[in-house]
């Protein structure tokens, strides 16, 4: 069952219509320490890594 | 453009922590010496108006009371130092010149309602001090762990930020969560500006002008410009933050690419191979650069113009022509690009030439000839201003 508030998954949805990636796979894929394959999984990891750079959360 | 999934990879980020992701590294507004938080809302006829100022309480005021309350936090073109209106809702300050054209010429409250129509001259100046509009500012400082149309609501930024008054006084807290820190480059000289255009207020209320009147040709046309060179100087002073820059990869206004100097010997032609096709850089923009990423904020820059945008192999080369500064990347060397920042000392030169020459007798502003067309674009953020209904 996926951990994002319910308005946060609608929205994360709209914006993956065309791939084949869920709101609970871009969570995955935005933590995850691996560089993602394309354009998209690389904006949103520099999405979170920039947040994540604010704060004390390792990469 | 891949802004709305880096902004995306930000929200996932702040619903896994619950806390704000940060999207500057600096405040985006400057501390204010007399805020004034004002919420007004119409019932039937009649504007009721809640205010608040640092050390008052928040008060309640219905039609023309709302001048005396508003006098008291010091609301008046007669106090030295010029009020900031604090709000989160767009309906207030439309509602407070509501209020403000019930004020006769010369009555008691004049200075009031003149006050009100300066927040209202000054509120489509980006960056400026003299309105803040809280939802903006919030949206331009931070991102939430949930969906856009959330962050419309000002008690969703409460909730984040644990401000759990929500009255006028708690919007004085939110205020001053927003000024907290560094401010952005250049917000002080978009301040001065404002302090300009209240002491310009002050004179013209003391000569007798009435603020009511439609602007002439001449303020009208030192309006405009004025706008465009704030909204220039907001969206360099934005710029200037790395956190920002790091973002503005995704929508093409900074670019990150590779250096090449195809004839070290014989010029200073610089190519950069773009990371991204994207690229917003145009021939005949002015640059910035430096070697090193977008969040880079110590390397020395150096300055050049784009020659040509072409595409070689699949990948966009931006050639650099007149290249100065000590920052010039040696071939090889990651570099990032951003359009050059405008003075602020050109653009008030460049305004006070053109109020000449709106007083000047012979020039083509007053003599009626038809003069040689000049064209530059405008700021969307002026235009969607330009064409609200006042």
């Amino acid at each position: 069952m996926s951990t994002l508030d319910p308005s946060l998954h609608a929205h994360t949805a709209r914006l993956l219509v065309g791939t084949d990636l869920t709101p609970d796979d871009a969570q995955a894929l935005a933590a995850s320490a691996t560089d993602a394959p394309d354009a998209l999984g690389a904006a949103i990891q520099d999405g979170w890594h920039a947040a994540a750079d604010q704060g004390s959360d390792p990469r | 453009m891949t802004a709305e999934w880096y902004d995306l990879g930000q929200r996932l980020h702040a619903a896994h922590t619950r806390r704000p992701a940060d999207r500057l590294a600096h405040a985006p507004i400057t501390a204010a010496p007399c805020p004034v938080a004002v919420r007004a809302h119409r019932d039937g006829d009649s504007v009721t108006i809640a205010a608040a100022a640092p050390g008052v309480p928040a008060s309640t005021a219905t039609g023309r009371d709302a001048f005396e309350l508003l006098a008291s936090l010091g609301v008046t073109l007669a106090a030295d130092t010029p009020a900031t209106l604090v709000t989160d809702d767009p309906r207030t300050l439309p509602l407070l010149h509501t209020i403000a054209l019930t004020a006769p010429a010369d009555s008691e409250h004049d200075a009031v309602a003149a006050h009100i129509a300066w927040w209202r001259d000054r509120a489509d100046f980006p960056g400026g001090r003299a309105v803040v509009d809280t939802l903006d500012a919030c949206r331009t400082r931070w991102t939430l762990g949930e969906a856009p149309t959330a962050e419309r609501q000002p008690s969703t930024w409460r909730r984040w930020l644990t401000i759990p008054d929500d009255s006028t006084t708690g919007l004085l807290d939110l205020h001053t969560r927003l000024s907290d820190g560094e401010p952005l480059q250049w917000l002080d000289v978009l301040s001065e500006d404002d302090e300009w255009s209240y002491g310009a207020a002050q004179s013209a209320l003391s000569d007798g002008f009435d603020w009511r009147r439609r602007d002439t040709t001449t303020r009208a046309a030192l309006g405009l410009r004025s706008r465009c060179d704030a909204a220039d100087l907001y969206a360099a002073a934005l710029l200037s933050d790395p956190l920002y820059r790091d973002r503005a990869r995704h929508t093409g206004h900074v670019v990150t690419g590779t250096a090449h100097q195809p004839q070290p010997d014989k010029s200073r032609r610089i190519d950069v191979t773009c990371t991204r096709m994207d690229a917003r850089l145009r021939p005949g923009n002015t640059v910035t650069g430096w070697t090193g990423t977008p969040t880079t904020t110590n390397a020395l820059p150096f300055t050049a113009q784009v020659h040509t945008a072409t595409v070689r192999a699949g990948r966009l080369v931006l050639s650099l022509t007149g290249t100065t500064g000590l920052g010039a990347p040696p071939n090889g060397a990651r570099v990032t690009l951003m359009p050059s920042p405008p003075s602020p000392s050109l653009q008030r030169r460049g305004r006070s030439t053109y109020r000449a020459l709106y007083s000047a007798r012979r020039s083509w502003l007053t003599t009626g000839r038809t003069p040689t067309p000049t064209r530059r674009p405008v700021p969307l953020d002026v235009l969607v201003a330009g064409a609200e209904p006042s």
